[in-house]
């Protein structure tokens, strides 16, 4: 029996001779293979790959993933049935909270993408026409857009008071909500600084204008949950 | 005893049954239970991480749909099982994923890995290499080798799932064994 016949013959070999293979070619592949090193090495092999095929480890999705499951489901379950959930509903919320992709993990792909989400959170009319590249400026620090004061007071106001009651919270929750903040800040600061020092820059001037909707989304979540 | 203490003591069967009642903490403990087996079939016939991830909750969502009907013939391993390994062969046919068509070429790169096998010599098999090389397997052998090899179906279970006949099942499970060997001689 030539080499090539023998190789492909060697799966069914390995996986059930008895079944797949007559008396006559099991004998002639055995013949063949007590004298062909080469034969050997392949059959070898693909025995260890099958074998090891059997041992492979289990991957793990992300944990987010239950949360995206849950959420599905929960909205196909009738509300009578709701109550045996046994996790609390904020709890719910707040692992979709987290599993939430913010814009703020696209600053390297800002573009035409921010510009569409700002207009959306804002509607056009919302967006104040000032002269593009007008700094304001108030008090002791520079506002790079129209009514950006008023838009930080109003945060800084809510935030103040979610603070005062953050104490109070289960810390993992707390944690998560100060990651998420500071993620949001950290970019504020980062397209602030691009757009203080090209205020003529209509990106980051939709993009800090998409992270003070964020910020404001998120107190807006806290506060309805009443926390 | 806590509730979660109860729900880890109890059955698959009687998971499935509160489950099917609208009891999520059940239907969560039977996630943890199997979600990895889940996806990890998922991950290895699509070779796609984020696809795997949709799929494996697509997977679920429709678990808990079907739930109800479980009624414990089988093991509920064997059920969920079929019933990822259905969900994924679907989501292949929208795709439009074609299984391999066994030619001549396939034959003459037996004989060149003969040729190369010749002055190679048994080697042990590196499970991360070959998970790895299982990604970089053509998506028709890659579904015929993970259905047979690692999740176990036999041929003609393959052949039934595939639409295949059973020779073609074993033609492509061999050519992906051999395919595979290549694959991973070359990372050596």
């Amino acid at each position: 029996m030539e080499c090539r016949v023998v190789v492909s013959s060697l799966s069914d070999y390995i996986d059930g001779r008895d079944m797949w293979l007559s008396v006559s070619e099991v004998r002639e592949i055995e013949t063949h293979l007590g004298t062909c090193s080469n034969c050997r090495s392949v059959k070898l092999d693909l025995t260890e790959i099958r074998t090891a095929a059997r041992e492979l480890p289990l991957h793990t999705p992300q944990r987010a993933l239950w949360t995206r499951v849950a959420n599905i489901i929960e909205t196909e379950l009738p509300k009578s049935e709701r109550r045996t959930r046994l996790e609390m509903p904020e709890l719910g919320w707040w692992e979709r909270f987290k599993s939430r992709k913010f814009t703020i993990s696209l600053p390297q792909l800002v573009g035409a993408g921010a510009l569409a989400m700002a207009l959306i959170a804002f509607g056009t009319s919302n967006i104040p026409t000032g002269t593009p590249g007008r700094n304001y400026i108030t008090g002791g620090q520079m506002a790079l857009l129209p009514e950006e004061d008023q838009i930080k007071a109003d945060l800084e106001r809510r935030l103040a008071a979610i603070n005062a009651r953050k104490v109070k919270w289960d810390p993992q929750i707390r944690n998560d909500f100060d990651k998420h903040l500071g993620k949001i800040e950290e970019s504020l600061k980062d397209s602030r600084q691009k757009l203080l020092t090209n205020p003529g820059d209509m990106v980051q001037r939709q993009m800090v204008l998409t992270l003070y909707n964020e910020k404001r989304q998120l107190l807006d979540d806290v506060e309805r949950l009443k926390w | 005893m806590t509730a979660n203490a109860i729900n880890n003591a109890a059955s698959d069967y009687e998971l499935a049954q509160a489950s099917a009642r609208g009891n999520m903490a059940a239907f969560e403990t039977l996630y943890e239970r199997h979600h990895r087996r889940v996806y990890s079939l998922c991950l290895r016939m699509v070779a796609n991480a984020t696809e795997a991830e949709d799929l494996t909750q697509e997977v679920f969502v429709q678990l808990f749909r079907k739930i109800g009907s479980f009624r414990g013939e089988s093991a509920f391993t064997t059920w969920l099982h079929r019933l990822t390994v259905n969900h994924v062969l679907m989501h292949f046919r929208k795709r439009g994923v074609r299984m391999e068509k066994t030619t001549e070429e396939g034959e003459i790169s037996e004989i060149q890995d003969i040729v190369q096998s010749m002055s190679e010599r048994p080697r042990f098999v590196d499970r991360i290499a070959l998970d790895k090389a299982i990604g970089d397997l053509p998506p028709g052998y890659r579904t015929v080798f993970v259905l047979h090899d690692i999740e176990g179906f036999e041929h003609e279970e393959v052949a039934d799932l595939l639409g295949i006949s059973v020779g073609t099942s074993k033609s492509q499970l061999h050519k992906a064994r051999m395919r595979l060997r290549e694959l991973l001689n070359k990372k050596i």
